[in-house]
């Protein structure tokens, strides 16, 4: 049976540009991993943020990261098998990607604390050594609380 | 077959600490896991503020704390949770210990009556002697308001 797992993290504010990376989800394992949902709260506020979701072939230069750990996995008892499935976040290097090929987007208001769920009836597959970003489809200044639901 | 329970409570105010937990379903038994199914958080205060869910593996000291009984159980044949789960609330004198290591993690407008669900689509487990905590996210120090708090977990 598969195994879920959740990696939730605040980005950091992205560049008021097109397509600079918030976050990515990395698949640094050896197999394919499956996005089910993505959470997002929309955290800045006062302008409207879109988020678009990118596949990525290069991981870029993150300046954090959250790393899977047994503690985000659903399953009891919490047996972590992966290796290098991470959450990327503030980026120097971006994250290669073809603009203008997204599998989703999103808006959000103005409002602060704007929650978007983002569910997948059948999961996005990730390769190894793949990722899934979401970049800034707005040109706005934009951090978020975002949160990837994953088994494998 | 697994009976489904719910238990509500309302937390008092956090600290503006980071690790600061408003809430935590915890599971005292020696044997049983908890398939938690859904959380709703309604807040009571009109006060922004940011949480994050994470696992709990030291169950602290609740400000108070409310024990499921048999009206608890969703079904007819009504029986008080056999693991002995509780809903620990804030504001604790002594927290519980969690890490960073985020499940989920958002953040409120200040204003009263927001509701935030969280439904897992495949339940969160929470082995024998953990809990599952909302906390203050690390790095931000705003205290989380007071909090009608409902859990619902099958076992």
């Amino acid at each position: 049976m598969e195994t879920r797992a959740a990696l939730s993290a605040l980005t950091a504010a992205t560049a008021a540009a097109l397509d600079v990376a918030s976050c990515q989800l990395w698949n640094g394992w050896s197999r394919s991993v499956y996005v089910h949902e993505i959470w997002l709260h929309w955290r800045t506020g006062g302008t409207t943020f879109t988020a678009r979701g990118a596949r990525t072939t290069a991981r870029g230069t993150q300046s954090s990261t959250v790393a899977l750990n047994a503690l985000h996995l659903f399953d009891s008892p919490r047996t972590l098998v992966p290796t290098n499935i991470n959450l990327d976040l503030d980026f120097s290097v971006e994250p290669t990607f073809t603009a203008g090929i997204y599998l989703f987007a999103v808006n959000m208001t103005a409002a602060a604390s704007d929650p978007r769920h983002i569910p997948f009836d059948r999961p996005i597959e990730v390769p190894a050594s793949e990722g899934l970003a979401l970049v800034n489809g707005g040109g706005t200044i934009g951090q978020l609380d975002a949160t990837f639901i994953i088994s494998f | 077959m697994s009976r489904r329970y719910s238990v509500a409570g309302r937390s008092g105010a956090t600290n503006a600490t980071a690790g600061h937990c408003a809430a935590t379903l915890w599971n005292p038994s020696a044997g049983r896991v908890l398939s938690v199914h859904e959380i709703y958080m309604v807040s009571a205060g009109a006060v922004a503020d940011n949480w994050a869910l994470v696992v709990a593996t030291a169950r602290g000291t609740a400000g108070s704390t409310v024990t499921p009984t048999i009206i608890n159980d969703f079904g007819n044949a009504s029986v008080a949770p056999n693991s002995g789960a509780v809903l620990d609330l804030g504001a604790y004198s002594v927290q519980p210990t969690v890490g960073t290591l985020y499940i989920r993690r958002g953040n409120r407008p200040g204003a009263l009556g927001v509701e935030f669900p969280i439904i897992f689509t495949r339940p969160f487990e929470i082995p024998p002697g953990e809990g599952l905590s909302i906390v203050v996210p690390s790095g931000l120090s705003v205290a989380i308001q007071a909090t009608d708090f409902t859990f619902v977990w099958e076992e």
